[in-house]
């Protein structure tokens, strides 16, 4: 078993990410985010946060993200940032999208006050007389075709990390903390030398939960990264620094056959403070633990406390090897 | 040489020299790019066609040992809009995230589950396991594959 703490939302002391917003008179909604999506679903998870607050189904929202060339600045989707800060931009630019939903319908329907609207499955509707209601696409057609207020939303978050002290060398280098604890179960073959991980459970504490299908996959592929680190991907290098595992057939990653034959995961919904609706990072949290937690698994079935991995078969007959020798001697 | 084979159920003609690779045929010559250029070394599996219904590395196989034989790729099985429903249920358990090793991955397991439509987890793990996937830790990939077999065990029984 290994518990970890991993520190996530910071790049460097700005840190300042934006988001673009624009919701057209069809009551459909683009989002440009600086933000890379390579396929951990970022793109995904905040349009569905857009979707919660601007009331419009997830298929009129479209998401731009990734280039520079048309979208805001994004400090990079790196250190499990992307949800916490670009989480936080997309709230932010659609609540004030909606204030101005709300202002066109308000002018439409004759009630000028924003506060007594909400909004839900594509209309708007007063909260004291929900028959008086508009939908986001006249509401947003109107504001813009009538009033001339194009709806048009922009939001920037900054990073809150501070530089450090030059007495103390105390900063605030992350936004937030994530933890984590994994148990394995191994079978170590001490005529081989080969570990075989039976069981592996991933328990990470997530902040609120946006898509679990996203979290769960980004548990696993983490916990895959993790068990190679553990037991097999080594770069191996010559004298002259050229590297002798360059290739798949010599840097081996773990296969289909090779995962635990039972994996489980959890997620632990703690919200995480001042998240957008209580999200935060996770992502490289998930492979952290890992390690350890089979490397502990091994030293309990051995009683060999290994320093360094990946723990591969001849790393793992040499020190049972220098323990029988100890033993005898 | 002009080499002559079907390709997702079409006959087709191809120039090819004699020491090129099949991917580099697909992809270059046919403009089939779902065939992905991984490490062109047979390891990785991105670039795994079916031939003759059984999956093949197309980086290290000849284009000219293709003559006369029968060669799909994922088109043969789903497009965007009319997925295969192996494919709905990958969506379905968000099984991929980059999707590089998605259409590699589909082939083996269509291939599998052709030659047997009620394989074993453990028997699904093997069939993919030429396909190397560095995002999802293959779990969500094999709970979908294993959830068809399920669905499809039940559906015929109901017959």
């Amino acid at each position: 078993m290994a518990a970890m703490i991993y520190p996530h939302d910071s790049c460097g002391v700005s840190g300042a990410t934006s988001v673009f917003l624009k919701v057209d008179s069809d009551g459909s909604a683009v989002l440009y985010s600086g933000l890379s999506d390579v396929g951990q679903g970022s793109k995904t998870a905040l349009s569905q946060l857009a979707a919660e607050i601007l009331g419009i189904p997830m298929d009129k929202i479209t998401f731009i993200a990734g280039d520079t060339h048309t979208t805001p600045y994004d400090e990079g989707t790196g250190a499990s940032r992307t949800t916490f800060f670009c989480g936080h931009c997309v709230k932010e630019a659609c609540e004030k999208a909606r204030t101005q939903l709300f202002e066109a319908a308000g002018r439409m329907l004759g009630v000028p006050s924003p506060e007594k609207f909400y909004i839900q499955d594509g209309v708007i509707y007063l909260k004291t007389f929900p028959e008086c209601h508009v939908s986001v696409a006249e509401a947003a057609h109107a504001s813009e075709r009538i009033y001339g207020h194009p709806i048009l939303a922009s939001a920037t978050f900054s990073s809150f990390s501070t530089p450090a002290d030059p007495e103390t060398g105390h900063a605030l280098m992350f936004e937030r903390h994530t933890f984590g604890t994994q148990i394995a179960e191994v079978d170590v073959d001490i005529d081989t030398g080969e570990i075989d991980v039976l069981k592996l459970a991933a328990v990470h504490s997530c902040g609120t939960v946006i898509n679990p299908n996203l979290v769960e996959g980004q548990i696993y592929g983490g916990v895959h990264m993790g068990l190679g680190q553990a037991l097999m991907e080594e770069m191996l290098e010559r004298e002259d620094g050229s590297v002798v595992s360059n290739t798949f057939s010599e840097y081996h990653i773990l296969t289909a056959a090779d995962m635990p034959g039972v994996m489980l995961s959890g997620m632990v919904e703690r919200p995480v403070e001042d998240g957008p609706f209580g999200a935060g990072g996770m992502s490289e949290g998930a492979p952290s633990p890992t390690a350890p937690a089979v490397g502990n698994a091994v030293a309990d079935a051995l009683g060999i406390r290994f320093t360094s991995l990946p723990l591969t078969p001849e790393r793992i007959l040499t020190a049972l090897k220098a323990k029988q020798s100890s033993q005898r001697s | 040489m002009l080499i002559h084979f079907h390709v997702n159920g079409k006959a087709c003609a191809v120039d090819a020299a004699p020491d090129e690779k099949l991917l580099d045929t697909l992809r270059e010559k046919l403009q089939i790019t779902s065939v992905k250029r991984g490490c062109e070394n047979g390891d990785c599996g991105a670039c795994t066609v079916l031939l003759d219904g059984r999956p093949v590395a197309s980086c290290i196989f000849l284009t000219v040992k293709a003559r006369n034989h029968s060669i799909q790729t994922i088109e043969a099985f789903g497009e965007p809009g009319h997925l295969h429903p192996l494919q709905e249920k990958f969506r379905a358990h968000g099984a991929f995230q980059c999707g590089f090793c998605a259409p590699g991955v589909t082939l083996s397991a269509i291939s599998l589950l052709n030659q047997n439509p009620t394989p074993t987890e453990e028997e699904v793990r093997r069939a993919i396991s030429g396909n190397l996937c560095r995002c999802s830790g293959y779990v969500q990939i094999v709970e979908a594959i294993m959830d068809y077999v399920e669905e499809r065990r039940a559906a015929r029984e109901e017959l």
